[in-house]
């Protein structure tokens, strides 16, 4: 079993004290190059572990991770910290734009670390917040805060980008534009997209889906035909 | 408060323990600085007023001019005020020890005042024992017996006790610090002090006396010094009247002393007057002597001089004499030969003459036996005439026989009988024929008789005649050719010089040479003649008369004879003459007949020749007659010349023996000369020996004479010496005299000092030293407490903030403010309260200690007594509650303020914002991104900017405060000794300047002195402006005492003042509030005042000073400008100890002080401040320290989203460290940039805090102080920083991202 992003049987438990909780257990599955994939699950269910897992947020305790062939599970502290430099893409739920720096800035403090970044104006024109380029978040709306956000993933030119929860603190136009932005994303730089939600609608847009359940992947399925976003309700 | 709020308020300092130890600790550092240096001062003084009621520290001390006794001390016992009163005595003393010398003060232990505190041992019990000091009687034990060098002065040695015994070691309240002062023994430095027993101390009066006053007063006080200040006067008059009247006593004895003294003095004089007439009579003595004994010396010489060239010269004329001598005597000799020659011709001569006078005497007897054969030959002639007649008769008779012998001859040649008879004849011619027989042939008797008789004669004729003439002549002629010796005679006395006389003489003498001549002469005429004539005579005589041949044979020529006569006479016929021719023969006939012709013819020739013989015989006879004459002639002037040679000879003897005489003569005048030559070498020598005696003898005298002449100069000389010495001691005692008057002149009335505890070094100092402590803690506690009031403040406002959610859910909950607020504000309160105590308490035991054990060092007063003060630990305690409660109530109140929702909202950190950078793009754009983002991350925290940015400069300010203090205290020696007062050695006159000083400077020290002034120096006072008299040195001096003293400000050197101008020193224009060209007074003496023109005012560290010309001096100060003191320095190399004990020899000189020694004490005052400056380092680099790590974990703390984000990012561990703390950094940096110029404040600020009297402050911080700052607060920044990496690290991305609280 070989694609882009492969997990085989990962297990992720966490210690504290002599507590041991059971995060992930056997998890397995694989995303193919230029996939959009929908990790979805409830709370809980540990869809952003092995997001955190899958960013080289976080360390698994068993089985192993790869990203295009290279093996991520066994890398140090610092080979992560490059690999999520280099590789990864994040977006979160609540954007964790650094408020001290403007939009365009929050972009270059990404786009400045990798060699083949993209020009960081043009990808805050292409989110289409070319015109807030030096507004510093405080002055954004939640939805312009998420788009510099992805703006800041994508300029790194990332192999995968790792969305959790990208519209969960956005209202439903807003958090829809962002899903189209992600998807129209994929679609015309081929890129690999993985977005964490427990919001199940939003499957359909998916060309690969993740079910999580209890730690462990319960369920995945091909989508032969994404639905635009556009289309979709929820 | 519940339980539940309790258990909150437990688990939160639980779970924040960092915090609240951070604001514990921040509050403790705070308290201790504060409280410890406050309490320092206090505890300083306390200690010190301790020690001095506890050993009575005198308050009084009273020295006259005259010396204390009992009496004196007596009535001042009786004041009331006096609690104590003691007379004290002591001596400097040079204390030899194991290690090396000691200059040591001795003093007498008093009693009740100034007690000693025994440290070791016990105290003395009997006079020979002693305490010694505990600190600096370097090498000297307990048990060891102390001596005095011999170097100590006779009067300290004197009332010393021989040695004492060490008892003890003590501390005494007479040397509270390490200074131990000065003497004028030694180098002027004491090194320790040892106390005695009064009674092991041989003195007539007390040096001083100590009073300890009635009371207790707190020292240092102003109430103490207007006590002592208002009582000083008594006491002083109390002093004076006994004082007084000693004084007059003194003067009354010491007029008396000098009068006799000049009564010795003149006799003194007197005596050395007497001795320079005896030394210059001597002199001239000797030099009389001396001229004498020269001339004489002279004289000598010159006679040796003059017996040397008379040996010479009479030795040249021996050497001359004996030339003389010797030719005279080869002259002699030549005449003694030329003498003896003459003699020996002489004798010859004289036997020649004796000779001819025999030949004359033989001559004479020829002669007349010539005369007698004249005589007889004029016989013969007549005779011979007659015969010769006959002979002519008978030719003419034979001339017929002739012609018959003719006929017959002719005959026989015709007829040969004749023949036969001459045959006959011949026949019997072998028969003797005897002529008788032939006789009696002839028959002619009568012829044959006349020729027997013919026959004979003329036999005896020849006979006679030729023996006796030839015979003589012979002998004649022999003697006179002998006579040629009477030549050589001649010849020999005529070489004779000697024998001129003589050889004149006999050249004279011609006439026997005459003489012998014509003896010679006559003799030869007489032999000639006689050979010719009387030979010729004879023979022809013969001949002629006897007609034969006397040489045929007779036997033959007779018969022809016989027949020829007869025949002729017998006429024979020719038968007879032929008978006789047959018996003759033939041939005698013929032959006979031949015989008879030639016979005939013969005889005819004959008798022609006889008769030419006759007359020639004749003649000859004539001739020889006379000649006989002439003979004779010749003969008697024979005679004559005999006698006159014989004359001659008899003068040429006369002159030989007078030669001879005249030869003896000589050689007794060459012996003579020869015994004269003799004598003359024996008297030369003896005269040489004579002249040696002499030169050996003026040899000595002239040694001998020296000799005298030198000994007596030695002792003239010795004399003089001595004279001088006389002179000198008489000159010094005149000295002494006048020294001696002036002295009693000068003699100023007694003098009565009374001096109080200020001006014991050791209680001055020790308040001044204290006094820098508390200018310290009057600064710095309040700065540090600020800072320490900010962080409690912040943190606490963080804390506020951090729990905002928790206060309002409370709230919400409805617990009511009051309750709420209680938790923090008791939370602050613990933390900040029990810092607060712990501190205040720490530091009021800790600070004391450790600035009392650095000064320790200096005053060994025992040990400290610590004061607590209840006021500062109350304002301590106040100040930290109100910086932590207060600060914990005013975030409270904001919180507790608004409503409880909001609270509840997480607080939105600040936005973003541009920053001013941003609008200056030419700043903005050269940052780099992370720079950029740093700079807006610095100014968007702005209260955490401020507090960081006042905290570290705080710190910064601190430690440069700390480090500028040193600087400023620890060059103030340099600044003072090396370029200000550049000289090494002042030396100050008891009077004046004098001594031989000023001269030996330029002269025998000017190798060791590289500079030197002479000036005078002076103690005036000038009013400050606080109402206080400041002590100013006074120098009144011209230029050249700024070879040796720099007097500048601001780096530029100052012009001297002029006429009417003072130059002073900066701390007294600030005390005494006048700049440049204002007036200000000095009062001196009296009350005298003098207003002077301020020309500068120069930098100046130590003391005060005041500088003025010497005319503005006697002008202004209306006295004559005498110099006192010598500034010099000494050349490189020099020992300044070492020269200083030469220079103390010199009159007159009261006391060196020794810049470097000077330089060491002010030195050694200023090691305290060390030890405070390094205790303000220390706490300034905790508080930095504490200030950084509160501020970096507030930052952290607010800020940790944002680092996980980073984080996610991608950004390595190094880069979200850089990300963070680039600020912390920064901040620093800007800290630092504050910090500085407060710290330059701040040290100002502290330095004109510190008044020690005398020494200014001046602010100078080295640029390497600075630097000093800035490293050690950055060097806390980035400990911080990496005692904070851990907490980055410890962040987790995951949760921190997760959660938005």
């Amino acid at each position: 079993m070989s694609g882009y992003v492969t997990f085989e049987n990962v297990g992720k438990i966490y210690k504290t004290g002599d507590v041991e909780v059971t995060a992930l257990h056997d998890v397995s599955f694989t995303i193919e190059k230029g996939e959009i994939c929908i990790i979805v699950g409830a709370s809980g269910a540990g869809k952003t572990t092995l997001l955190n897992i899958l960013g080289g947020m976080d360390s698994l305790t068993s089985g192993s991770v790869r990203l295009d062939g290279r093996e991520i599970s066994s890398l140090n502290k610092k080979e992560l910290a490059g690999y999520r430099r280099e590789d990864i893409g994040f977006v979160f739920q609540f954007y964790n734009l650094i408020p001290n720096l403007t939009a365009l800035e929050n972009v270059e403090i990404a786009s400045q670390l990798v060699r083949n970044s993209m020009d960081s104006e043009e990808v805050l024109n292409s989110v289409g917040l070319g015109h807030r380029l030096a507004n510093f978040p405080a002055q954004l709306s939640g939805g312009e805060q998420q788009r510099v956000a992805i703006a800041r993933a994508l300029a790194k030119n990332p192999k995968l980008l790792l969305c959790d929860e990208p519209t969960g603190a956005l209202d439903y136009v807003t958090g829809k534009a962002i899903l189209k932005l992600l998807q129209d994303y994929s679609r015309e730089k081929m890129m690999t997209v993985v977005i964490i939600t427990h919001n199940g609608a939003l499957a359909a847009m998916a060309d690969r889906v993740i079910q999580v359940k209890s730690g462990t992947a319960s369920n995945m399925y091909l989508n032969e035909n994404p639905t635009p976003v556009e289309e979709i309700e929820w | 408060m519940n339980s539940m709020m309790r258990k909150l308020l437990g688990r939160s300092i639980k779970n924040s323990m960092g915090r609240f130890l951070a604001i514990m600790i921040i509050t403790m550092l705070g308290a201790a600085f504060f409280g410890g240096l406050m309490a320092t001062e206090p505890a300083f003084i306390k200690t010190a007023q301790y020690f001095t009621e506890e050993y009575h520290l005198y308050d009084f001390r009273i020295l006259s001019t005259y010396g204390i006794d009992e009496e004196d001390i007596e009535k001042v016992e009786e004041l009331p005020q006096t609690q104590a009163a003691v007379g004290s005595v002591y001596y400097d003393a040079i204390v030899e020890t194991s290690q090396g010398e000691l200059i040591v003060r001795v003093h007498s232990i008093t009693e009740g005042v100034n007690e000693l505190m025994l440290e070791e041992g016990r105290m003395p019990e009997s006079a020979d024992e002693c305490v010694i000091d505990s600190l600096y009687f370097t090498g000297v034990e307990i048990g060891d017996v102390i001596t005095f060098s011999d170097a100590n002065e006779e009067d300290t040695l004197d009332a010393l006790a021989e040695s004492y015994t060490v008892v003890g070691k003590v501390f005494s309240p007479l040397y509270m610090n390490t200074e131990r002062g000065t003497t004028s023994i030694g180098n002027g430095k004491l090194a320790s002090f040892m106390y005695v027993l009064p009674e092991s101390l041989d003195f007539e009066y007390y040096t001083e006396m100590y009073i300890a006053l009635e009371g207790d007063w707190e020292i240092y006080s102003d109430e103490y010094n207007a006590y002592v200040d208002s009582l000083e006067e008594i006491f002083k008059e109390t002093a004076n009247v006994t004082v007084y009247a000693r004084y007059s006593d003194i003067v009354s004895e010491a007029e008396q002393e000098l009068l006799d003294g000049e009564k010795d003095y003149a006799e003194g004089e007197q005596e050395l007057l007497d001795g320079e007439q005896e030394l210059s009579d001597g002199e001239r003595e000797l030099e009389e002597q001396k001229a004498e004994g020269e001339e004489e010396l002279a004289e000598a010489w010159a006679e040796i001089e003059e017996g040397r060239a008379q040996i010479l010269s009479a030795r040249q004329e021996l050497l001359d004499a004996e030339e003389a001598l010797a030719d005279a005597k080869a002259q002699y000799e030549e005449g003694l030969a030329e003498y003896e020659e003459g003699l020996a011709e002489y004798e010859e001569g004289l036997a020649q003459a004796l000779a001819g006078y025999n030949e004359l005497i033989a001559g004479e007897s020829e002669l007349s036996s010539g005369w007698a054969q004249l005589q007889s030959a004029a016989a013969q002639l007549n005779e011979a005439w007659a015969q010769l007649e006959e002979g002519r008769a008978e030719l003419e008779a034979s001339e017929e026989i002739y012609n018959l012998c003719v006929s017959i001859r002719s005959y026989l040649d015709e007829n040969s009988e004749l023949l036969e008879l001459l045959e006959y004849l011949e026949s019997s011619g072998d028969e003797t024929v005897d002529l008788d027989t032939l006789l009696d042939m002839i028959s002619d008797e009568e012829l044959r008789e006349a020729l027997q008789e013919a026959f004979e004669n003329i036999q005896g004729q020849i006979e006679e005649g030729t023996d006796g003439e030839s015979d003589a002549l012979d002998e004649v002629t022999g003697l006179l050719e002998e006579s040629d010796a009477l030549d050589e005679v001649t010849g020999l006395l005529e070489e004779s010089d000697a024998l001129d006389e003589v050889t004149g003489l006999l050249e004279e003498s011609d006439a026997l040479d005459n003489a012998a001549g014509q003896v010679t002469v006559s003799a030869d005429e007489v032999l000639a003649w006689l050979e010719e004539n009387l030979g010729d005579e004879l023979e022809d005589y013969l001949s002629e008369t006897l007609d034969i041949d006397p040489d045929a044979d007779l036997d033959e020529a007779l018969p022809e004879l016989l027949s020829l006569m007869g025949l002729e006479e017998s006429g024979l016929d020719m038968d007879t003459l032929l008978a006789a021719l047959e018996l003759i023969g033939t041939e005698g006939l013929t032959e006979t007949l031949d015989s008879v012709i030639e016979q005939y013819e013969e005889g005819l020739a004959a008798y022609e020749s006889g008769l030419a013989s006759y007359y020639e015989g004749k003649a000859a006879y004539e001739q020889g007659l006379a000649e006989y004459y002439d003979g004779e002639n010749q003969l008697a002037s024979g005679w004559a010349s005999y006698y006159d040679g014989m004359l001659l000879l008899e003068d040429a003897k006369a002159q030989l023996e007078e030669a001879w005489q005249q030869l003896e003569d000589a050689r007794i005048q060459i012996e003579d000369g020869e015994q004269e030559i003799l004598d003359g070498w024996a008297q030369l020598r003896d005269a040489i020996q004579e002249l040696i005696d002499g030169e050996a003898t003026y040899e000595d005298g002239l040694e001998e004479f020296y000799a005298l002449i030198a000994e007596a100069e030695q002792k003239l000389a010795d004399a003089r010496v001595e004279l001088d010495d006389g002179w000198a001691e008489l000159a010094d005692a005149r000295k002494e005299l006048d020294d001696g008057w002036a002295e009693l002149a000068d003699l100023e009335e007694p003098e009565i000092y009374i001096l109080g505890r200020d001006t014991l070094v050791g209680y001055v100092c020790f308040e001044a030293d204290a006094g820098i402590v508390e200018a310290i803690a009057q600064v710095f506690p309040v700065f540090f407490f600020l800072i320490a009031a900010l962080v409690c403040s912040t943190t606490m406002t963080h804390m506020v903030d951090e729990e905002r959610g928790q206060i309002a859910s409370l709230r919400a909950m409805g617990y009511g403010t009051g309750a709420v607020m209680s938790k923090y504000l008791i939370y602050a309160a613990l933390s900040a309260g029990s810092g607060a105590v712990i501190g205040y308490f720490g530091g009021c035991v800790l600070f004391p200690l450790v600035i009392w054990n650095t000064y320790s060092t200096m005053y060994g007063f025992g040990s400290l007594i610590l004061a607590f003060s209840p006021q500062i630990f109350a304002i301590t305690f106040a100040a930290a509650m109100l910086c932590s409660v207060g600060s914990a109530y005013l975030a409270l109140r904001q919180e507790v303020n608004q409503a409880p929702a909001q609270g509840l909202r997480p607080k939105a950190p600040p936005a973003g914002k541009r920053i001013f950078l941003e609008y200056l793009p030419f700043v903005w754009k050269r940052f780099s991104f992370m720079g950029k983002v740093t700079m807006r991350n610095i100014f968007r925290y702005k209260k955490r900017m401020f507090m960081m940015i006042l905290g570290i400069s705080g710190c910064t300010a601190l430690v440069i405060t700390g480090f500028g203090i040193r600087d400023s205290v620890v060059d103030i020696c340099d600044y003072q000794y090396d370029e200000i007062q550049q000289m090494d050695m002042v030396v100050t006159f008891q009077n004046e300047v004098d001594g031989g000083l000023e001269e030996a400077l330029a002269g025998e020290l000017s190798a060791q002195v590289s500079a030197y002034a002479v000036l005078r120096q002076q103690s005036v006072e000038s009013g400050a402006l606080d109402g206080t008299t400041k002590s100013v040195y006074l120098i009144a001096s011209d230029e050249s005492v700024t070879k040796l003293v720099s007097l500048h400000a601001n780096n530029r050197e100052l012009d001297y003042p002029s006429f009417g101008e003072v130059l002073i020193s900066d701390q007294l224009a600030e005390e005494c509030g006048v700049e440049e060209g204002d007036k200000i007074t000095f009062s001196y003496g009296d009350g005298d005042e003098a207003t002077l023109t301020v020309a500068g005012i120069f930098d100046n560290y130590v003391y005060h000073y005041a500088y003025i010309s010497p005319e503005t001096y006697e002008e202004y100060f209306d006295a004559e400008w005498i110099a006192n003191t010598v500034y010099l320095s000494v050349s490189e190399g020099v020992d300044s100890h070492e020269l200083s004990t030469e220079i103390s020899d010199y009159d007159g000189v009261s006391q060196i002080e020794i810049m470097s020694d000077t330089a060491e004490r002010v030195d050694s005052m200023m090691d305290c401040m060390d030890a405070i400056v390094l205790l303000i380092i220390v706490c300034a680099g905790a508080l930095a320290f504490v200030v950084l790590f509160n501020l970096s974990n507030i930052n952290i703390q607010e800020r940790v989203r944002e680092i996980a984000t980073t984080q996610v990012l991608g950004f390595y561990a190094k880069e979200v460290r850089q990300y963070v703390f680039r600020e912390n950094l920064v901040l620093s940096a800007m800290g630092i940039v504050c910090g500085m110029p407060m710290g330059v404040w701040l040290t100002s600020f502290v330095l004109s805090q510190i008044t020690i009297d005398m020494i200014s402050f001046k602010m100078k911080i080295q640029p390497i102080s600075f630097l000093y700052g800035a490293v050690i607060v950055f060097g806390f920044t980035v400990f911080v920083d990496y005692v904070m990496r851990g907490k980055l690290r410890r962040i987790n991305m995951a949760e921190a991202l997760k959660s938005i609280e």
